[in-house]
């Protein structure tokens, strides 16, 4: 190569280098930060989304939305484990292997990787609290600088509504699976494994968020057409339930570590209990003998119609979801699933000399014998809470042609099912659902939280052990006098000495199939007591104390926790 | 002369506007002076070479030579040299020296290796490539009936994965590249004649050449996008010379290729009659006691047909050496085997290329492409709670179609007919498409090219539904009509441009040295919308506003968007010495909106090295290696998060599971942050390493290329399971309704591929036999190094199985887990015990036990019985838990193998491809479906070959002698000892297979034949496709995909099955 080569051959390079970049330059000026710097698409960002009344109220309002999550509530917690999971009711259905998880419970067989179940009450109520723990740390944030429109009363009823929820979560956790990690605030995410706190450290925060909410909230009339809204009786029913429950585990588990702490404060349940039942607030429906219209009959008694479709938010409703049908499906519903699970199942079998029958639900949730026998003779809370021989089953034997529903004889069902009963409460008519169900778990009866009869018998039992038996007969004949009040047989009658076994039996035959009886026996240490028992096909059903007074953990967030979170010993 | 002007003039009946066209493109060159030289190209078999270019050297005027070989050229000075050239041929300079006819024979080119190549950014010689390339050609595809650019890759290349999901037509194909290096995906990035694309808007008529780059010195000039590797599509432009039409047409007839066997009527009596008797010993009611008389219906006959597909291309092309043009059309038809399913697929698409003066050139591509789909959505065909499938495999062999009124049959225990589903499906999913492309090249000297180029694409997407009231039984039914309707909407474009230049220094310094910049955006978004109960059921009432139910109970619409947007600068410098010593750098930077501001540039740099070793001295004095090159690369790669805003937290408020009613009507709106973020998350990197040597063996005719690899994806994005205290749980089921995967994204991950691929090719000319045999083959290996510590299970089937699939660290990913099975009981493990109702029956007491805190035994199964599985209890204490499952074997292939045959003999030609798949294993999720009914609903017909125990009655009379000598688990409708309940070992099958994939044989009429109908080129064909399976499989099919990477291999009972075709066709050109 000699030099004038060279030369051109870096005059050449030069010029590219001139060329290249003068064009690359002058295109790639155009790329800026700007360019891939975007917004998402309808949503906005956390950090300065906490500024205004609406997002206060929408952040509460996330709070509720787990009551309405698909089969959470109403389902799993309600139906399954406080119920199935009990010896008031069986799991009906298809069958032993129909959903299997809810026969494990009912069979206590469950193990910790019955995911279905397990995972999703203890991740929702999680979720929930993560939602209340956001509310509480941003709401306070909201100001009269950051929207004109700001309202300190209303924030301040906001909060308490979030103390609520948190607690009430929390609580429920703890009736589950005992002593749960506590989280009080928003951590780093790597700040979260934390082994159980203690039952009585979970205790310790619930009270102090109730206390709170207590103070912050209004009454339920103070609500207004929000009815759904948790009030300062709930909160104050809710303390009455959380006192109930470490007065019995301490009284009845002396010297078992899962409930080291914790005291009996009966005096305790019995103040809040009548807070409750001197707001004015609260009555026993039916308790006058006042009859309801219903499509059932134009004679409703008082205690049947509070679980039908018109007395949802009734007077004796101290908090409950506030379900609806919304027409919408699978996780879009803010409906309860409720109403077709325990509508009777194989109704087309029956009718199988017609081709237009209609097998429109799915015979969940039988009541079992324990349950059954339990009421006195003509005790009206029977047939209004089980379905069996000799009742009229409401069935649509030819949707195609218009409304023909009629109503059948249980027996019937009975031949085609093999089931003796089925739970009545939460019964829809075909207009007030079947008619317009367009997703298939919109039911839209309220699923029943905390109930006032439920508070009256805490009140019962705290002055009974309390050793006040003539407070304690009161409460409790409140509650029965109601009940007969709603038949017309004068049953059931009121009694006239109280022990602590017609306390058991009273919130058996009163709160059946609301999925208390399986929290209830434990908390007493009843389980072994009334659960152990051979089944007809000669399955036994055996409780293991110090095992299956609690759920397990699911088996996922013990592995997720690297060994921190353990389950209890028999697990 | 004669000729041509009859050849135009059917020309203008073919299309008028392309003669009007060609008219202006011929009008252009009629500037041109001098004088005219003509000839004809030739090669040595004294045969014309079409397509040859003959171009005056040191100008830019040039032709090419017709079908004959046939050329005529304007020649200005009479001491020019002519260039002649074609692909295949060595080029020869001829001076013209005043001649008027010139005569050339050219020479093979017997360095097939030498090909062109194109590379990200530009064009490279083959043989100076140092990373690992596979090219694939566009006459290899068009020979196949397949529907789209992407099935006809299937078995194409090594190291290229192409996986049919199922067999419904415009179904969805999985292709993975060197392995599944990224648990978000394995798409690979497409680029479309330069622009990022899509496969499935192209014809494979359409296709000039596809290349594959596999490892990081090839794909990392694509940088972040490049980490599953590139597929670079380039189409066919149109060439100068004489204006051709080709069209090609085949029609092929669809049959299922296997059917699955299953009862017949009487062998279901007795199967039934057995159960009953097995449940009620005492008062056992018969299905009937006369099976002889029940009728046989084979529903897998009466749910399938013979379905049509045809396909037919028509393109047009010419132009001169300034101006050429391709204009094409394609419509391809494939109806379903499975009633009420079809797709269809039209295209249509211009390309023009032109010189403008010494410096500029410009071409556009325009694109127009729409797809019709019928039937289910593919979905539907992984579930068995939805697939038509399913109900069709148990549906009862003596339940007719329809009953004597025409009406459908309704099905002894309430299950609907599978027909019914079908009959009342009216759904169609239409698909429209736009893009448009275009380029200016500039060339102000020699070796430099500045390429700008910008692309713009919108497409639509409609489904449309409609559900009409019927009823067939108490369960089967739809009471309200309904309208389902589906909008997506996308958008994009990209901008480019960058600037090549090529050089020699010296005598032996090559460089080549690129610089770039390219920019992208794009924005979706959806709406969807239902109405119910319509006024009335005919087609013109099927819309939203003709609704008799006006509540806002029965309206709902939903919709979301999403838009990314990113930009990238890159540069690559080649060097060689001597075209010997070979060496590659690129460099990429990528920024992108899915990742927060400090994340944002990801930085991609690669290396590679090549010795072509035959080139050196030392190897001049042999004649068996005619090309040797050693290869070997280092580089990075990437891959953009899965989603976009997973960076910073969001509180989002159009979901409607948190909102809330709190006074009985109106619905409240809540807030709140549905996903953990993560601001860290930053790109996914993968480091690639390759080795690779390429030789070629006698001139040439054999060629063999083998590649080690090894390619480790270091900071996977991985959404992390987190505990439930931090508000992360999530229904995995119901992600959509929940606002998406509420996990954060964190590069926690690391997976690694590596294997070795070879590729070999034989070509053989003897006399006029010509052969070509092509094969590759690949050894994979995939290990999961690192997930942070979790274990990922999922995959479920049937009503009980769940959890199938796991992907742990040290393991590749998605391996089954389960019991391992050792037989199964017999009845000397047995003793005999009288039950409540005085019912004989054996349990067995030979196995597993522990005892209980009483001191009773317990046993693992306590209701086994002979016949039943022994579940091994691994950990031997005496229960059957979790902790016995162990891995069972996994689904991901670890050998892919395949050959491709061409044979030509005089006018014969003779093609086939035969594709094959080992080491993985399926889960046959049949067997869970189709053997475990405890209601009724047929089965498969292995079932008769179960064990069956005797069964006595209370009176300890034999009734029924059962299948003691039977080797395969018990018969067991009460399923006592869960035999098809847990996840097992029995369900394992092998999924290797050979598949005689394509198969196809031609005759080319000779040319003065087809020159009576006026065509230059005429082939018939016959061909077949899926033709023979050779699998222990016993399922439908052995090849299946998944769209989950982390539950494959499982078989729902529910898919499509593929289809087997014959078809025949026909090629023309004018």
């Amino acid at each position: 190569m000699n030099m004038k080569q060279f030369k051109s051959i870096c005059m050449k390079t030069m010029n590219i280098k001139y060329i290249s970049a003068a064009i690359l330059g002058l295109l790639m000026m155009a790329c800026s930060e700007d360019f891939v710097d975007l917004k998402p698409i309808a949503s906005g960002s956390e950090a300065t989304y906490y500024t205004t009344m609406t997002s206060a109220d929408q952040a509460i309002t996330a709070c509720y939305s787990n009551f309405c999550m698909e089969k959470l509530w109403d389902l799993t917690i309600m139906m399954g484990m406080g119920s199935i999971a009990s010896d008031e009711a069986e799991a009906g259905a298809g069958g032993k292997t129909d959903v299997l998880a809810y026969n494990h419970i009912d069979q206590l067989r469950h193990t910790s990787s019955e995911a279905d179940i397990f995972d999703w009450t203890w991740g929702y109520l999680y979720k929930t609290i993560n939602y209340c723990n956001v509310a509480i740390l941003r709401l306070p944030d909201i100001s009269i600088d950051s929207d004109p429109t700001y309202d300190a009363t209303l924030i301040k009823e906001r909060m308490g509504e979030a103390y609520f929820l948190r607690a009430f979560n929390y609580f429920t956790l703890s009736q589950i699976y005992g002593g749960v990690p506590v989280y009080d605030k928003i951590l780093a995410v790597d700040e979260y494994n934390k082994p159980r706190n203690s039952i009585a450290e979970v205790y310790a925060l619930i009270k102090s968020d109730l206390a709170k909410a207590i103070e912050d909230l209004p009454e339920r009339d103070g609500w207004g057409a929000d009815i759904g809204r948790a009030s300062k009786g709930a909160a104050n029913a809710l303390m009455a339930k959380v006192y109930l429950y470490e007065s019995s585990y301490a009284k009845y588990y002396t010297g078992d570590e899962r409930f080291e702490g914790l005291t009996q404060h009966w005096d305790s349940v019995s103040y809040y209990a009548r807070k409750v039942i001197n707001s004015g607030q609260y009555k026993l429906v039916g308790i006058d003998g006042e009859r309801f219209s219903t499509w059932r009959s134009d004679n409703t008694g008082g205690y049947q119609w509070i679980f039908m479709l018109a007395g949802n938010n009734s007077k004796e409703s101290v908090f409950e979801i506030q379900n609806t049908q919304d027409g919408q499906a699978w996780f879009y519903t803010r409906g309860t699933a409720l109403c077709r699970w325990t509508a009777p199942r194989k109704l087309n079998t029956i009718y199988s000399e017609t081709t237009d029958g209609v097998d429109y639900g799915w015979g969940w949730w039988s009541p079992a014998k324990a349950l059954t026998s339990a009421y006195e003779t003509g005790d009206p809370r029977y047939k209004a809470t089980v379905m069996t021989e000799g009742d009229s089953v409401l069935c649509n034997v030819a949707s195609d042609k218009g409304v023909a529903w009629r109503t059948v004889n249980f027996n019937i069902l009975k031949a085609a099912t093999g089931l003796n009963t089925l739970s009545r409460k939460y019964e829809c008519s075909y207009e007030e659902y079947w008619k317009n169900s367009k997703g298939w778990q919109d039911g839209p009866i309220h699923v029943k939280l905390i109930r006032y009869a439920d508070v009256v018998l805490f009140a019962a039992e705290a002055e009974f052990e309390m050793g006040n038996t003539d407070k304690a007969l009161e409460y409790i004949n409140m509650v029965r006098t109601r009940a007969r009040m709603s038949g017309d047989t004068g049953s059931p009658a009121n009694l006239t000495s109280i022990s602590h076994d017609d306390i058991v039996h009273e919130r058996l035959v009163e709160l059946g199939c609301e999925g208390h009886r399986f929290f209830d026996l434990v908390r007493w240490n009843l389980a072994t007591k009334y659960l152990n028992h051979t089944l007809a096909d000669g399955d036994e059903i055996v409780f293991v104390p110090g095992k299956h007074e609690f759920f397990p953990i699911p088996e996922q967030q013990i592995g997720l926790s690297n060994g921190v979170l353990k389950q209890y010993s028999g697990w | 002369m004669k000729t041509r002007k009859r050849k135009f003039y059917q020309l203008q009946l073919f299309n008028k506007m392309a003669a009007l066209l060609i008219f202006f493109i011929l009008s252009l060159s009629a500037y041109s002076q001098g004088f005219v030289v003509s000839g004809t190209v030739v090669d040595k078999s004294n045969a014309g070479i079409p397509g040859a270019t003959v171009l005056v050297k040191g100008t830019t005027n040039g032709v090419i030579s017709d079908l004959d070989g046939k050329y005529s050229i304007r020649v200005a000075v009479k001491d020019a040299i002519l260039q002649f050239s074609s692909v295949g041929f060595l080029s020869k300079d001829v001076p013209v020296k005043g001649q008027a006819v010139i005569n050339v024979s050219l020479e093979e080119d017997l360095k097939q290796i030498d090909e062109i190549v194109v590379v990200g950014y530009g064009v490279q010689k083959k043989s100076d490539l140092t990373g690992s390339v596979s090219s694939v050609s566009g006459e290899q595809l068009t020979k196949l009936a397949v529907s789209g650019v992407d099935q006809a890759l299937q078995g194409k290349a090594a190291g290229v994965n192409v996986i049919q999901n199922t067999g419904m037509p415009g179904g969805e194909i999985s292709i993975q590249i060197r392995g599944i290096s990224s648990i978000n995906g394995t798409a690979p990035l497409v680029i479309v004649d330069g622009m990022p694309g899509s496969l499935s808007g192209i014809s494979p008529d359409n296709i000039e050449s596809i290349e594959i780059l596999k490892d990081a010195s090839s794909a990392a000039i694509y940088g972040s996008s490049g980490g599953n590797g590139v597929i670079l599509v380039t189409t066919k432009k149109g060439k100068a010379g004489k204006t051709n039409v080709s069209f090609n047409y085949y029609r092929g007839y669809q049959d299922p290729w296997k059917q699955i066997d299953v009862l017949n009527s009487q062998e279901y009596a007795e199967v039934i009659n057995y159960i009953n008797k097995y449940k009620n010993p005492n008062s056992y009611v018969p299905l009937t006691t006369q099976p002889d008389t029940l009728p046989n219906y084979n529903w897998q006959d009466i749910m399938f047909r013979t379905a049509i597909m045809e396909n037919c291309d028509l393109s047009i092309s010419g132009g001169n050496e300034n101006s050429q043009f391709l204009v094409s059309g394609n419509i391809l038809r494939q109806d379903g085997i499975l009633l009420n399913s079809g797709y269809k697929k039209y295209n249509f698409r211009i390309v023009s290329d032109h010189k403008l003066g010494k410096y500029f050139k410009v071409g556009e591509i325009v694109n127009y492409g729409q797809s019709h789909n019928e039937g289910y959505d593919e979905w539907v065909f992984r579930s068995e709670y939805n697939s038509p499938i399913t109900g069709i495999l148990k549906m009862y062999p003596y339940v007719p179609p329809y009953d004597e009124n025409g009406k459908w049959s309704i099905s002894p225990n309430g299950e609907s007919n599978p027909i019914v589903a079908l009959d009342v499906l009216d759904r169609q999913k239409n698909n429209y498409s736009v893009d448009g492309n275009a380029y200016l090249d500039i060339t102000p000297f020699k070796g430099f090219v500045f390429t700008s180029r910008i692309k713009g694409a919108i497409s639509f997407g409609v489904t449309d539904e409609f559900k009409k009231v019927y009823s067939y039984s108490p369960t089967v039914k739809n009471d309200h009509s309904e309208v389902d309707k589906e909008i997506t909407q996308y958008s994009e474009w990209t901008f480019q441009n960058f600037a090549n230049y090529n050089t020699t220094l010296g005598e032996k310094h090559n460089i080549g040295a690129m610089v770039g910049m390219e920019a992208h955006a794009d924005k979706s978004s959806n709406m969807k919308g239902l109405r119910y109960d319509v006024l009335s059921e005919i087609d013109e009432n099927q819309f939203f506003d003709a609704s008799t139910d006006n509540s806002s109970v029965a309206q709902i619409v939903t919709g979301g968007g999403d838009h990314n947007s990113n930009y990238s600068y890159f540069a690559r410098l080649n060097y060689d010495y001597a075209s010997k010593y070979l060496l590659t750098v690129n460099f990429r930077q990528d920024v992108s909106s899915r990742f927060g501001p400090s994340n944002r540039k990801g930085n991609f740099t690669s290396f590679s090295l090549g010795w072509k070793f035959s080139e050196e001295q030392f190897m001049k004095n042999q004649d068996i290696v005619s090309f040797g090159k050693l290869r070997f690369g280092y580089g990075e790669t990437g891959a953009n998060a899965p989603e976009g805003f997973r960076y910073s937290p969001e509180v989002v408020q159009n979901l409607a599971c948190l909102n809330y009613i709190f006074d009985g009507s109106t619905i409240s709106q809540g807030a709140a942050s549905v996903q953990i973020a993560n601001p860290g998350m930053k790109w996914e990197t993968m480091i690639m390493k390759n080795a690779g040597v390429d030789l070629g063996f006698f001139k040439n005719a054999f060629t063999l290329n083998i590649d080690l690899f090894e390619k480790e994806n270091v900071d996977m994005l991985y959404y992390k399971s987190l505990l439930a205290g931090t508000g992360v749980y999530q229904n995995p089921s119901y992600l959509y309704q929940l606002g998406g995967d509420a996990r954060p994204l964190m590069n926690l991950g690391q997976i690694r591929n590596s294997g070795m691929e070879i590729t070999m090719g034989y070509k053989k000319s003897l006399g006029e036999l010509k052969m070509g045999i092509d094969a590759n083959m690949t050894f994979l290996k995939n290990k999961v190094i690192d997930i942070a510590g979790d274990t990922i299970s999922q995959g479920t089937t049937g009503n009980s199985l769940k959890n199938i699939c796991r992907t742990v660290e040290g393991m590749p990913m998605s391996q089954f887990w389960g019991f391992k099975t050792d037989g199964i009981f017999s009845m000397d493990d047995a003793y005999w015990e009288t039950d409540k109702k005085g019912n004989r029956i054996p349990y067995v007491t030979n196995q597993p036990f522990s005892f209980n805190a009483k001191g009773d035994t317990v046993y693992a199964s306590p209701r086994a019985k002979p016949g039943d599985i022994r579940f091994i209890d691994r950990n031997g204490d005496g229960k059957l838990t979790d902790e016995d499952k162990t891995f069972l074997g996994s689904p991901i292939p670890t050998f892919l193998f395949s050959v491709a045959c061409n044979f030509e003999y005089k006018g014969f030609d003779f093609s086939m491809n035969i594709q094959s798949s080992w080491g993985n294993k399926i889960f046959n999720g049949a067997k869970a479906e189709l053997m475990n009914q405890d209601v009724g609903g047929n089965r498969l017909a292995t079932v008769l070959d179960q064990y069956r125990l005797p069964i006595y009655d209370s009176n300890g009379n034999l009734i029924d002698e059962g299948n003691t000598d039977a080797t395969l688990f018990r018969l067991d409708p009460k399923g006592d000892n869960q035999n098809l309940t847990r996840v097992s070992d029995i369900f394992i099958e092998d999924g290797s297979y050979v598949r005689l994939k394509n198969i196809q044989l031609g005759y080319t009429l000779p040319t003065n034949i087809s020159m009576k109908i006026g065509a230059q080129y005429l082939r018939i064909y016959l061909g077949a496709k899926n033709l023979l399976t050779f699998t222990k499989y016993s399922g439908f099919d052995p090849e299946m995909g998944s769209s989950n990477l982390l539950e494959q291999g499982i078989d729902h009972a529910a898919s499509y099955p593929q289809a087997r075709m014959i078809l025949m066709g026909i090629n023309l050109k004018f």
